[in-house]
């Protein structure tokens, strides 16, 4: 008898293994290129005026979200007890009677603001009455996996440090990560290590060739938009982008000019010193406080370990016109993503509980800094140490259908290897990421990154550059042009071309992708060397 | 198999699973652990804390950077519980340590920092003084005939001045002179070890466990080999500290144990010297 239920179990275990695996196609097929754009009509119209932030047009996508949600029968998560978790945020918007006054030792001059400089970080801690000198850090990077320290045997306490963009020029892999970017080369990170330090102000000076690098006007419109964070955000002080035109201004009587301080670089002997000018600064702004939300639904599974899948609801809102429109949509960023996750939500409610719990969360605030997916692993709706891992949406493929797909963050964990598995089931391959996206900078650039940093493996899944129908050239040519003509502006909007073909093969995709993960019983883990298995032990530790 | 045999052998298998989870459980340590410290051994603190996680999954272990000063005042004002130091504490340290808590302050011997000093391998000097690496490093000694060389002059290889290792060769073998402004700066040890491969007049220094297409300089007769590391004969070298402000006890004792065992295996695999081998 036993070998006989041996022998029986034998033979269906394969077959259970793939039914599991694989979804029954009617319930993929109800994904179409109609059902998607329902979603997308609605929530790209400009009736929702561009879903900003704190906006009455994020509101209402809100609720569009939330009538579908129960419209599929998925409920709410019991620790939230409505579909809205209330995240509470603070926006400022700094006006041009702010007085950044800059002394050197023998003249005094007022910059203005947007002209000379922009707030990168704004708010009554920014104020700075007293003229404090400034102290010149290089790259303001502390990298001890590099070996390297712009900070060494230097006193920065009370003054302000003044730094370039990026990080050191570099072709090693094994120094900065070659040509990628790596963590340190974010404004964010320099400013946190500077105040960390004791310093009382930041100043970035921007340079063309950092590879996150973007002319003065487009610094200028990057940071016409209100300033957002979260009402709870990390501590801050002063933080300027300054005109690199006028930085030399800094330099007066320092014994280098800003030129001498590249042409060190160049000859990696980039040192840090005092500068003789010093700044002061009186902030004028207009602040407000508010509560937007994460829309969350969620399918109970049948353990207590749930898997995440988020898409962001926000974007930009409404902003400075260009040829006379002024509502930035974002469509493809991420109406589409919505709209996926949405689809993904109606298939779960439709078949059996799976092992683990599925939690469908919409952040807002994504474009303002991951707002809401930080404020989420801040207050999760299932611990983080139960969470196995999160599959975030951020755009979906609109050129054409795809013959590969990528992994933004598969590399770091062994969610690569289940996205190995979905592909050989969906009948497709695992590409690299192009090199014109960087892998590093794509990780961080959504809100996979704030699970990540909370410890929770994480991915986003993109379609690679073999298409169906185009060339991969025609496919990089359309990408490149998407990325540097409709990116962040008022035409990624429901006139653009869009191949609903496309998107929809991308959703199911995730769908199947998500229906693998939700049968998993082992924990994904991240591999041995990356930065975020500190963040996973310490919450398994902390049962958090 | 009758019923009773069933619930029998049922129970056994329980009462033996009950049995391993005390075991275990009675090893289990729990609590928090918060190190701050040497920016030199952030990468160590982070790696110890991950490993030792692994073995004691119920303990959090914080490990921050910022600089040996920084972690001593944490170690003062209650906001960390061991402090990594890549120097000694100093007098006005101990002295606040002894006012707050009454207590000089414990320090542990974790691991060993060295340097080594790379030559071309085509190049008949491999045994060098210390003040013979003063005089080249500095600019006074420019041509390798001066330390028992061939007539050509000395093209010296540095670390970029925003490294621990430029200032950590600075302040032992230059005595805080400054680097001759000849030399070439290079961003990475390895980019130093091409330089000094490609070039049979160059002179650089990094970790000791490069090679193998360069020579590793004797310092006042001694090679750097982990084995004189350890025996303390090399020259250029430095210990790495943990402080705490008394007698560990506990998790943070337990911790501290498993640094100076097990961890010692992390020491080797981030490239500091263990302070043993297996067996020593």
């Amino acid at each position: 008898m036993a070998k006989a239920i041996v022998f029986i179990s034998l033979i269906f275990l394969p077959i259970s293994v793939a039914a599991q695996e694989l979804p029954s196609p009617a319930f993929l097929n109800s994904v179409s290129p109609d059902s998607m754009w329902r979603h997308l009509e609605i929530l790209g119209s400009d009736s929702l005026q561009g879903r900003g932030t704190g906006s009455p047009g994020i509101r209402k996508a809100a609720n569009y979200i939330s009538s579908r949600l129960r419209k599929y029968g998925i409920p709410p998560a019991d620790a939230v007890g409505s579909y809205f978790q209330r995240v509470p945020m603070h926006g400022s918007m700094p006006l041009a009677d702010s007085k950044l006054v800059c002394m050197t030792s023998d003249t005094s001059v007022s910059l203005l603001l947007q002209k000379d400089y922009l707030l990168y970080k704004t708010g009554a801690q920014t104020i700075i009455p007293q003229p404090l000198p400034l102290v010149f850090v290089g790259y303001g990077i502390i990298a001890p996996e590099y070996d390297y320290n712009d900070y060494q045997s230097l006193d920065i306490e009370g003054k302000i440090v003044v730094f370039l963009s990026g990080e050191p020029p570099s072709s090693d892999p094994a120094f900065f990560n070659a040509e990628e970017p790596t963590i340190y080369s974010y404004p964010e990170s320099k400013h946190r290590i500077a105040i960390s330090r004791g310093a009382r102000g930041s100043i970035m000076i921007p340079l063309a060739r950092d590879a996150n690098s973007r002319t003065w006007p487009e610094w200028i419109m990057t940071f016409s938009f209100e300033d957002i964070t979260l009402a709870y955000a990390v501590s801050s002080n002063l933080s300027i982008v300054i005109n690199p035109e006028i930085a030399d201004l800094f330099f007066e009587n320092s014994g280098y000019s800003l030129s001498q301080v590249l042409e060190m670089d160049v000859n990696h002997r980039m040192r840090s010193f005092s500068l003789v000018t010093r700044i002061s600064f009186r902030g004028e702004f207009i602040e407000r406080d508010f509560q937007d939300a994460n829309v969350i639904g969620m399918k109970k599974g049948r353990s207590d370990r749930a898997v995440i899948l988020s898409a962001h609801y926000d974007h930009l809102g409404i902003g400075p016109p260009v040829r006379g429109d002024s509502i930035y949509n974002g469509v493809n960023d991420n109406a589409t993503g919505v709209a996926a996750l949405l689809e993904i939500a109606r298939i779960f409610s439709e078949i059996p509980a799976p092992y683990n719990s599925l939690v469908f969360l919409f952040t807002s605030g994504e474009e303002k800094g991951l707002l809401g997916a930080t404020y989420y692993v801040d207050h999760p709706v299932v611990p983080l140490y139960r969470t196995i891992a999160n599959i975030n949406i951020d755009g979906l493929a609109i050129f054409d259908q795809f013959e590969t797909v990528v992994g933004v963050g598969a590399d770091l964990s062994t969610l690569g290897q289940e996205l190995e598995r979905t592909a050989a089931l969906s009948g497709l391959d695992v590409s690299p990421i192009p090199s014109r996206f960087l892998a590093t900078e794509s990780f961080a650039r959504s809100d996979q990154i704030a699970f990540a940093k909370a410890g929770v493996p994480s991915i986003l899944i993109a379609e690679g550059l073999d298409y169906k129908n185009i060339s991969s050239d025609q496919g990089l040519r359309l990408m490149t042009h998407w990325m540097d003509t409709i990116y962040h502006t008022p035409f990624d909007d429901l006139s653009q071309p869009l191949n609903m073909k496309a998107a929809t093969q991308h959703c199911r995709f995730i769908f199947t992708y998500s229906h693998l993960l939700a049968q998993l019983k082992d924990y994904p883990e991240w591999k041995p060397g990356t930065p975020f298995i500190n963040a996973r032990l310490l919450s398994f530790a902390e049962k958090r | 198999m009758t019923m009773n045999r069933l619930i029998r052998l049922f129970l056994l298998l329980v009462s033996i699973l009950m049995f391993q989870q005390c075991a275990t459980s009675h090893f289990m340590n729990t609590g928090t652990i918060r190190i701050k410290g040497s920016d030199t051994m952030r990468i160590l603190t982070e790696r110890w804390a991950e490993e030792y996680m692994k073995v004691q999954p119920n303990v959090a272990v914080y490990a921050e950077g910022g600089e040996t000063g920084h972690g001593i005042q944490a170690l003062i004002d209650g906001s960390a519980d061991i402090c990594a130091a890549s120097r000694p504490l100093r007098a006005n340290e101990i002295h606040l340590l002894a006012q707050r808590y009454k207590k000089l302050g414990i320090l542990f011997l974790v691991a060993k920092d060295a340097l080594s000093v790379y030559v071309n391998p085509g190049n008949n000097v491999n045994d060098l003084s210390s003040e013979q690496l003063k005089g080249i490093f500095t600019g006074e000694l420019s041509n390798w005939n001066k330390v028992g060389g061939s007539d050509a002059g000395i093209r010296v290889i540095i670390r970029s001045p925003n490294s621990g290792t430029y200032l950590y060769f600075k302040e032992h073998i230059l005595d805080g002179v400054e680097y001759t402004n000849d030399a070439i700066a290079s961003p990475t040890t390895n980019e130093v070890v091409q330089r000094v491969e490609e070039n049979p007049h160059a002179i650089g220094y990094g970790g000791i466990a490069y090679g193998p297409d360069i020579t590793h300089c004797r310092i006042d007769g001694v090679l750097p080999t982990e084995a004189n590391v350890r025996n303390d004969t090399y020259p250029i070298i430095r210990y790495l500290y943990l402080y705490t402000i008394d007698t560990p006890q506990g998790v943070i004792k337990d911790f501290i144990d498993w640094v100076l065992n097990d961890g010692q295996d992390v020491v080797k695999k981030v490239g500091y010297i263990p302070l043993w081998n297996d067996g020593d």
